[in-house]
């Protein structure tokens, strides 16, 4: 059931897949781990053949009812994107033909605590979250891109666990347990970091008993004393370093906007950067270095200008990828997600059906009645394009108190206004570049 | 200093009536226990502080020696101590105690003194053992950090939670988390209501008044913990609780300090045949004080501090968040109290149960430190 236990059945020409299955249990829920999987088995067994990812919230049993949030099944819909996009229709998911993995978890609702790392110093120098976190739970699917990058980063990191827990010989095969997000602000980098990491501590919780997800403020390491800033940075991996040694623990380390540290040597060089500043870059690297031999860490970092980071860092980054601006069917899919949530809410009334690209693709975007809703969605998306992911999900925001202003409003009503929010946008954009 | 003076005997005086009285309201206990358990309730806090700060045993010798400030900042409230009693008439033995404190004199003797009368009054046992016993005690702290109290009785399932949210207020007190003891706060909290409420008319007021305290924190801290303590009083009203955890600081799975208050091996019986609350309580926090367990001359940052208590899968508790997949850190120097019965009473009790159907509980409430 476990993921390392599946991921060893895999050599024995076992073509069955993995279908990985989530369970929220609610936060007050005192029922033990063992009887709520049987009762997820039973549900499962009853329901065995579903269409894409799929999510109870209701179930006709008392016990589930009482004790269980939700049962997802998720992230097959890469798997269906690649291998059956054809006969995804045709051909949905029977559950008895696979590896099912249940993953059960329950929310830490405690927010973020804090390390500090001068007694007197009221600034915290990094936040820690217990994980899985309330906090971060719905950001990986609220998270849309192209080409499987979610996917992609999760067999990354399940495969460098997997090579630990293998003991792979590390001088043999290099693996370095660092990731670099790269690209434009607002497409979601540090989000995905939080939601990757999320999601990792709840597929490993066979494995570690618990994640934690620490976040350094970066700025926080640079010292008022000259010197002193390198010792900061060691006093930060040290409080790091005794979360890691708790070997029921999987720590996730965010270094957000990774440039603000590393970017500082070729200006030292320059002149124009004091030299403990080469210091604090000096010492984040060797500390990463030395951390990065644990099993049970990933550190995990972000940028905006990929060409000021310092090349010593770039190398050392297993991944680096780039994550831009979302295309149209991306943005169509954010637009989608946030009209069925004005939906659910009733902010848009009265409900309507819309489609997925997927199927507006099978029905040949033919104009009629019930796809019409859909189509102008579509020239919508296709309009934004360019726009970045975080304007993209505050436009529904903007199109309702710059354009709508009554409590309910229909749908046809509701995309016109998107419309205009976007034009607007577009004009805002164009307006800042022009007075640059 | 004077003015500390004048204030604390002003207070002290009125706590005697505000604990009477609080007592009355309060306390369930039959008629004919109220007056016998309200002195000796007031004894137990003058006890507490005399033996805590001032009490010559080794322990908080060492400490003084370290830290002479610590000595300072409670001189004065003992001073005020002998005041009131002698004023009071409440205890001639105690003011001879408080003779013994007050007097620069051989250590060794004090320590003698002291024990002799203490033991006398409670248990009995003879001056030398004792003597012998609290070394042991103040080994036992130092080395493993754990501290044994071992009841000569039953105790019923009220005087656990007693126990617990006592040990709470005085780890809170003892590691610089409140500014003076839970009850003279709750009192000079009262006392601040009481004068805003008459000069209502005035409007806004500074939040910093009289003695310099930050009322609003106060009373959010003092929120904060009697919130954490009506949990706790359900808990143990709907479920045997063995253990209990306070984390200070950091984060529950790596926090500054930790205390264990452990009562797995307490035999529990409700009624006629248990010890009074009292009495335990005296013995509990008399040993607690000769351990020294609680002090540390270092000053304390202000933190957070979360209640974990371990409780029955099925108890139905509400308040409290379950939390299944909580272990006890081990990276932390955990400090013990460790709760128990004569061991021929205990034996008997433990076979029946089942370990596995216990699950540890988080307060839903931390409570935030304050100092001034």
């Amino acid at each position: 059931m476990d993921i390392v236990g599946d991921l060893k059945k895999s050599p024995n020409k076992n073509p069955a897949v993995n279908v990985h299955v989530e369970v929220l249990v609610k936060s007050n829920s005192t029922a033990k781990r063992t009887e709520v999987r049987m009762y997820v088995h039973a549900l499962l067994n009853r329901h065995s053949v579903v269409l894409g990812p799929y999510k109870w919230t209701e179930f006709d049993e008392d016990f589930l009812t009482k004790h269980v949030e939700s049962v997802a099944i998720v992230d097959v819909e890469h798997e269906v994107h690649y291998f059956l996009l054809l006969q995804y229709l045709s051909q949905p998911i029977d559950l008895k033909s696979r590896n099912l993995c249940i993953h059960i978890f329950t929310l830490n609702n405690d927010g973020p605590s804090t390390l500090n790392l001068e007694e007197d110093e009221e600034l915290s120098a990094a936040n820690s979250w217990l994980l899985p976190a309330a906090e971060f739970h719905g950001i990986w699917e609220s998270l849309v891109y192209d080409g499987g990058i979610k996917t992609q980063l999760l067999d990354y990191v399940t495969t460098t666990i997997f090579f630990s827990d293998k003991n792979v010989d590390s001088n043999l095969i290099a693996w370095n347990r660092v990731v670099l997000l790269h690209g434009p602000p607002g497409t979601g980098k540090t989000s995905l970091c939080k939601a990757l990491a999320q999601k990792l501590s709840i597929r490993m919780s066979n494995r570690y008993s618990y994640g934690q997800f620490v976040e350094i403020n970066s700025h926080s390491l640079f010292s008022k004393w000259f010197s002193e800033s390198g010792k900061l940075v060691t006093k930060m991996f040290q409080k790091i370093q005794q979360l890691i040694d708790d070997k029921e623990a999987l720590v996730f380390v965010l270094i957000d906007e990774v440039e603000s540290l590393t970017a500082a040597r070729n200006a030292a060089c320059a002149g124009t950067e004091p030299s403990d500043a080469i210091r604090v870059v000096n010492s984040v690297l060797t500390q990463l270095d030395q951390i990065k031999r644990h099993s049970n860490v990933v550190i995990l970092t972000t940028s905006n200008v990929t060409e000021k980071i310092d090349l010593a860092f770039v190398d050392r980054a297993d991944i680096k990828q780039y994550i831009g601006p979302p295309s149209v069917d991306g943005i169509f899919n954010i637009y989608l997600s946030c009209l069925e949530e004005l939906m659910k809410c009733q902010i848009v009334y009265p409900r309507q059906q819309l489609f997925t690209m997927f199927e507006l693709e099978t029905m040949g975007y033919v104009e009629s009645d019930v796809s019409f809703f859909s189509l102008v969605l579509r020239d919508i998306a296709e309009k934004s394009k360019g726009l970045s992911g975080r304007v993209l999900r505050k436009l529904p925001f903007l199109a309702h108190a710059l354009f709508v202003k009554t409590p309910t409003v229909t749908l046809e009503k509701f995309l016109n206004a998107m419309d205009r929010a976007v034009d607007k946008q577009l004009e805002e954009k164009a307006n800042l570049v022009n007075c640059v | 200093m004077e003015e500390g003076e004048e204030k604390g005997s002003v207070f002290l005086k009125d706590m005697t009536i505000r604990n009477n009285a609080d007592i009355t309201d309060n306390r369930n206990e039959t008629q004919s226990m109220e007056s016998l358990s309200c002195t000796a309730d007031e004894e137990i806090t003058i006890e507490n502080k005399v033996s805590s700060e001032c009490t010559p045993c080794p322990g908080s010798h060492l400490l003084d020696e370290q830290n002479p400030e610590n000595v300072c900042r409670v001189s004065p409230r003992e001073i005020s101590l002998s005041k009131t009693e002698s004023g009071g008439g409440l205890d001639i033995t105690r003011e001879d105690d408080l003779k013994f404190v007050l007097k620069p004199s051989n250590p060794v003797d004090d320590k003698e003194n002291i024990n002799g009368t203490v033991t006398s009054e409670s248990t009995g046992i003879s001056t030398r053992k004792a003597v012998t016993d609290d070394e042991e005690t103040v080994r036992r702290a130092r080395e493993e950090g754990r501290v044994d109290v071992i009841f000569p009785g039953y105790v019923t399932q009220d005087g656990c939670c007693r126990f617990v949210c006592e040990i709470l207020k005085c780890v809170l007190y003892q590691r610089q988390q409140l500014p003076m003891t839970y009850d003279q706060l709750v009192y000079f909290q009262r006392q601040h209501q009481a004068s805003t409420q008459t000069d209502d008319a005035v409007g806004w007021r500074p939040t910093k008044v009289t003695g310099g305290l930050d009322w609003r924190r106060c009373q959010r801290t003092l929120q904060e913990l009697d919130e954490v303590l009506g949990h706790l009083e359900t808990l143990f009203s709907l479920s045997h609780v063995p253990r209990v955890l306070f984390v200070l600081g950091g984060s529950v799975v790596l926090p500054n300090e930790l205390y264990e208050v452990n009562m797995e091996a307490l035999a529990l019986e409700a009624g006629e045949g248990s010890l009074r609350v009292s009495v335990c309580l005296r013995q509990l926090f008399r040993t607690l004080f000769v351990a020294d367990l609680l002090s540390d001359a270092r000053p304390v940052r202000l933190m957070t501090t979360t209640v974990m208590a371990l409780g029955h899968r099925d108890c139905g508790v509400d308040g409290f968040r379950p939390k299944l997949d909580f272990r006890v850190p081990t990276k932390v120097k955990r400090q013990v109290i460790s709760l128990a019965c004569d061991s021929s009473l205990a034996k008997a009790r433990q076979a029946d149960v089942n370990w596995e159907d216990y699950i540890w509980f988080q307060a839903p409430v931390t409570i935030k430190g304050f100092c001034k």
